[in-house]
């Protein structure tokens, strides 16, 4: 059974030309590859970090 | 594809072969982009927007630089009436890639219809206030927006889709399908429009469906009567009556109740009408007749008005012709007395002044100042004018130029009437022209006048001579 009200709250207002440029800058752009590279940078680090705490060690 | 880390190219292999990076999971997760943007390719392909849209959203999610994703969801935005959500889509890939993108093209061609983007702009506007007016509960404004905004962009998708549920709201579900029907012609894939077709199919069938088992069990029960233990009836099915004296009865009386219902309901109410139109015919006519009268009278009276117009025009013309007439007299007039006076020109110059002067004009309108000056001149330049006509005269009928002759010499006996010679030469000039009619007049004035002139016996033979021929 469909309620009207319900279905009405999946309906969003259509974006307008006026608001074309904070819809681009409002944007989340951060895709799977961002976190990836995040991931391995973090990654990278830590083993850095482990490899200068190796020397200290030595 | 290339190593995120060092952008060198990749093999087959799970790690870079220029930096060693591990490239195991970010070849994947291209893969998977991959693999989204063709799906949301194919479905594009097939029109199914909304599961292209979702697939292509899917693999940006995965790869936001896959421009052509991008583009692809931008023109799915476009086609499905979300030309600014196109528009976003289109920028961005353009700032991924600036060059070589078709994006660009897609910016442009939207740009450069100015008047497009502008209706485009407008339906959302106009959608948006639509959806403002169904939360508000204005749900019969939210239809007339609705209508404005797909009369002005068809193929704006979720606007068909929420002017159904705006229609099933209302229960008028054959408007509702019609908007899911054309919904779904631009995106076949659309979920929330399908589950309203469903809606529409349960809340019309039932109706039908207990029709229909009704009639079933009717028929049932019509057909088997099912006895005591284990005996069952099948009653045969009903067939035709068999025609009989009543069923011509029926058929008659049906008949003339018909003829009687046509009689008395039908022809009344028919010649009515004919009657109505009749004098509606009749009441325009009489009116078109009532304006021809009016325009009638009212060109008649322009016509007399214009006659009468006409006619005071002719008066003052003919007052002006006469005015001209005395004008002109007295110039003429004037001038003649000025050659008079003047030495320098001769009378004959006098005498065609006051011939110019119409002699209507000298008999009946003249004035007794006009008529006092018009015969002194006369009788001042009468001998002399005469002497000088009779002389070029007789010259002229020595010349034997007898159509001059006649003419001065008739000038001459019209100022010196005493002059019996210019009447003889006259009479001979008008002779040799063959005027025997003027010659005779002539011969016998002389004869009449002059019967002691030496040229009276001449003027009897020329007379006897035309008298015989």
């Amino acid at each position: 059974m469909i309620t009207f009200e319900e279905e009405l709250k999946k309906f969003h207002r259509s974006l307008e030309l006026e608001e074309t440029e904070s819809t681009i800058y409002s944007q989340d752009n951060t895709d799977m590859m961002d976190l990836f590279m995040d991931i391995a940078a973090e990654k990278d680090q830590e083993a850095m970090s482990d490899q200068g705490a190796a020397n200290g060690m030595l | 594809m290339e190593c995120y880390n060092c952008g060198c190219p990749l093999s087959e292999l799970d790690y870079c072969t220029n930096c060693g990076a591990d490239v195991k999971r970010y070849k994947k997760i291209i893969y998977t982009s991959n693999r989204l943007y063709n799906e949301g390719l194919e479905r594009a392909g097939v029109r199914d927007m909304s599961g292209a849209i979702r697939a292509l959203r899917e693999c940006l999610k995965c790869n936001k630089s896959h421009v052509d994703a991008r583009n692809l969801l931008g023109l799915i935005y476009y086609e499905t009436g979300e030309a600014v959500a196109a528009f976003v889509e289109w920028v961005v890939s353009m700032n991924i890639r600036p060059e070589k993108n078709v994006a660009d093209e897609y910016i442009n061609m939207v740009q450069a219809d100015r008047g497009r983007l502008d209706t485009i702009n407008a339906t959302l506007k106009k959608y948006n206030l639509a959806l403002n007016y169904c939360h508000q509960g204005s749900n019969d404004l939210a239809v007339i927006q609705l209508k404005k905004v797909l009369s002005l962009n068809p193929k704006f998708a979720k606007a068909h889709r929420l002017l159904a549920l705006l229609y099933m709201e209302r229960a008028d579900w054959d408007r509702a399908r019609k908007e899911l029907d054309r919904c779904l012609r631009i995106d076949v894939g659309d979920v929330d429009a399908m589950r309203y077709l469903q809606e529409i199919r349960i809340q019309t069938q039932p109706a039908d469906e207990k029709q229909g088992r009704k009639k079933r069990k009717r028929e049932e029960t019509a057909q088997v009567y099912r006895g005591s233990g284990n005996d069952m009836i099948i009653q045969p099915v009903p067939t035709k009556e068999p025609l009989g004296l009543h069923v011509f009865l029926q058929i008659g009386f049906g008949l003339l109740l018909g003829a009687l219902v046509t009689y008395f309901l039908l022809m009344p109410a028919r010649e009515a009408a004919v009657r109505g139109e009749e004098s509606e015919k009749q009441k325009s006519v009489s009116e078109e007749i009532d304006v021809k009268n009016v325009e009638i009278t009212d060109l008649n009276a322009r016509i007399k008005e214009l006659e009468e117009n006409l006619q005071q025009k002719d008066e003052q013309l003919g007052e002006y012709g006469s005015e001209g007439t005395t004008a002109q007299a007295n110039d003429h007039l004037e001038a003649a007395a000025y050659a008079y006076l003047d030495p320098g020109q001769d009378v004959l110059t006098v005498e065609q002044f006051l011939g110019m002067i119409p002699k209507e004009y000298v008999d009946e309108k003249a004035s007794t100042e006009f008529l006092d000056l018009y015969k002194f001149l006369n009788g001042a330049i009468g001998d002399s004018v005469a002497s000088d006509y009779y002389d070029s005269g007789l010259e002229a009928y020595r010349q034997q130029d007898m159509k001059l002759a006649a003419e001065h010499l008739a000038k001459a006996w019209q100022y010196d009437s005493s002059n019996s010679d210019a009447l003889y030469f006259l009479g001979m000039a008008y002779f040799y022209q063959g005027d025997n009619a003027a010659a005779t007049e002539c011969f016998e004035k002389l004869i009449s006048t002059f019967p002691d002139s030496p040229q009276v016996d001449k003027a009897k033979l020329h007379l006897e001579e035309m008298q015989n021929q």
